[in-house]
């Protein structure tokens, strides 16, 4: 067989793997499947067979992603525990009666629930179920309301435990932990942002979010502190661990996946009927989790051997602009095929192209694993394939179309690109923790 | 046809409990270690090598579970412009596509198994895992979840036949919050 330049290749695989992911196959099927075309036209087929032969099993039977599963649980073990309702139950008492208190609420227990949980579609999954009555009962336009939920979500894959930092961090060969740690201050500050950009609307537009008229009292407010005491010292153990170096990210996985368990048990809100459920959807998201994992490998390997990578980032490197060209490059491409496709498919897509450019012109291998997910997540809310959008819409018990809460969300993304400038300006606050670290 | 999906339902429900049970140990194995080494001075040995291989017994143990409820992540930018039987053509190719791709993966990883029960493959490090179990229950999740697929392009065939829309897809998001 006549073997291809990888570059006639790379005209027959990328069309393919479109024309697949626009009819809906798999998107990890997609990618395995365009990584094997590639290695078959370019390489030949022993080399696409060994492939074949070898990452399934490299990538699942794989100690450092082990914590995707670890983590993942920690979070099922967390909602079945029902610490999400203590969260929002106490930064409502805390927030509520302030302009927009109800969605700053919201966004504040969806970041301390963020503490717990990796996956951002989860978040707005059990949010949209709890506040969406609430503050729909105290006159919240929806759009609002529905918004800020789907925005808050993504929270949780900036907070640690993430699993898109995993999965950046592998492909990357980066510091998981550190990446982890990294995480905590951008997430915080994006939270804050939130919530000043909901009190500058609530004071602009008072119709959207009328005062809500709530009566508590100081001993409340101190008593609801004791609800979410569990999930403080939860991640204090699990961060913690990770910071002072006491144990790796998959041990920090099994650590905080086992102190949720006990908070579920120790709650009585864990019988065997539910613990067989809360394994089995763990099980599952897991495996559709890494089916994607492998398929972007395959399609790596595919990059790598044919030698596109070298060939498509040295004609960018060649091109000889400024780093924030790049870097701005990197923004469109990210927010591009965000509106199409899934957080962790675009990680493995892109990074190993891009990674080896954006290092080369001298960008922080951890500052930019942070503004990655911060970007991949931007991709969940944005139309028209928004995961978390469409999350928020199929689990609402308030009536709310798609184009309600894709409105909704955009001043939440343009504070999300206020954060990004953010952390261009001050890297500080992404690399400041993770370079505190003892290894 | 009816009793062979129920087969697969019920080898794919087996093979994912196990996958629980699996991760449960692994968990609670990590954390005995965690405190074992950092407190009692006695690590718990193999720790990395069961949480490797409970790893592959979660991921493909899931598979066919998870394609029987639909569960995979999936694009549909074109499914809202799409009628009942165009969308069951679309399900049908999607799903030949996965049969063609865990085809060529249980192809190759039976090779694999097979040299690894043969030189009886384990780990390098101080204690020698065996690795050829999980290469069993890799190669065993992916047979399964091709049986699946073939009962599946079965079904989209005749919907599509019949001009009927497909199978709903599970939401899959929200199952994981339905616990709480």
């Amino acid at each position: 067989m006549d073997l291809l330049s990888a570059q006639a290749a790379g005209w027959i695989v990328i069309p393919f793997l479109v024309v697949c992911l626009a009819l809906g196959v798999h998107i990890g099927v997609a990618l395995g499947l365009a990584g094997f075309i590639g290695i078959l036209l370019t390489v030949g087929p022993d080399a696409a067979g060994a492939q074949f032969a070898a990452i399934p099993f490299s990538t699942t039977n794989n100690f450092n992603l082990a914590v995707i599963p670890l983590f993942i649980l920690m979070g099922s073990f967390a909602t079945a525990a029902g610490i999400v309702t203590e969260c929002f139950r106490t930064a409502y008492v805390w927030l509520g009666k302030l302009r927009g208190g109800l969605a700053m609420a919201t966004v504040m227990s969806s970041a301390a629930f963020g503490a717990a949980s990796g996956s951002t579609i989860v978040n707005a999954a059990v949010f949209t179920k709890m506040a969406m009555p609430e503050m729909t009962r105290f006159g919240y336009d929806v759009r609002l309301s529905s918004g800020c939920i789907a925005a808050a979500g993504t929270l949780a894959a900036l907070i640690p435990p993430s699993i898109l930092m995993v999965i950046y961090g592998v492909i990357t060969e980066q510091s998981i932990g550190k990446l982890l740690i990294a995480g905590i201050i951008p997430g915080i500050v994006t939270a804050v942002i939130y919530c000043g950009g909901i009190y500058v609307l609530a004071r602009v537009r008072p119709d959207l979010a009328p005062r809500a008229d709530i009566k508590v009292s100081w001993a409340e407010r101190w008593r609801s502190l004791y609800g979410v005491s569990g999930i403080a010292v939860l991640f204090f153990l699990v961060v913690g661990g990770i910071y002072g170096g006491y144990f790796p990210a998959t041990y920090a996985g099994a650590v905080g996946a086992f102190g949720a368990f006990v908070i579920a048990l120790f709650k009585r809100k864990l019988g065997p009927g539910t613990l067989a459920e809360v394994l089995k959807e763990a099980a599952v998201t897991t495996s559709v989790i890494f089916i994607i994992v492998v398929g972007g490998m395959l399609f790596a390997r595919f990059l790598i051997y044919s030698g596109l990578v070298d060939l498509i980032s040295n004609g960018l490197l060649s091109l000889g602009h400024g780093k924030y060209t790049y870097l701005v490059g990197y923004v469109v491409l990210f927010t591009i095929l965000g509106c199409f496709i899934e957080p962790i498919a675009i990680m493995v897509m892109t990074l190993p192209i891009m990674y080896p450019v954006m290092k080369a012109q001298g960008f922080d291998p951890i500052w930019l694993g942070v503004v990655s997910v911060k970007l991949a997540e931007i991709g969940v809310l944005t139309p028209p394939v928004g995961l978390n959008v469409f999350v928020v819409k199929s689990s609402s018990p308030v009536p709310v179309t798609l184009g309600q809460v894709f409105t909704g969300v955009m001043p939440f993304i343009a504070m999300d690109f206020l954060s990004l400038v953010l952390y261009v300006f001050f890297p500080g606050m992404i690399t400041w923790l993770p370079n505190l670290m003892s290894k | 046809m009816k009793w062979s999906a129920e087969i697969v339902r019920r080898l794919a429900i087996g093979l994912v409990l196990l996958g629980s049970v699996g991760m449960m140990l692994s968990m609670l194995i990590c954390v005995a270690d965690v405190v074992g080494t950092n407190f009692l001075d006695w690590p718990v040995p193999g720790t990395l090598e069961i949480t490797e291989s409970t790893m592959v017994l979660i991921v493909f143990g899931a598979l066919a579970f998870t394609q029987e409820k639909r569960g995979h992540i999936r694009v549909e930018i074109l499914h809202g412009y799409m009628s009942a039987r165009l969308k069951s053509l679309a399900d049908l190719v999607t799903h030949l596509l996965a049969l063609v791709f865990f085809v060529l993966l249980a192809w190759y990883s039976f090779g694999e198994l097979s040299y690894s029960w043969e030189i009886q493959e384990a780990t390098m490090g101080t204690i020698r895992f065996p690795l050829y179990p999980a290469r069993t229950l890799l190669t065993a999740g992916a047979v399964l979840l091709v049986l699946q697929l073939v009962l599946d392009v079965i079904g989209d065939f005749g919907r599509a036949w019949r001009g009927e829309p497909p199978r709903e897809h599970a939401p899959a998001p929200e199952d994981s919050a339905k616990v709480s």
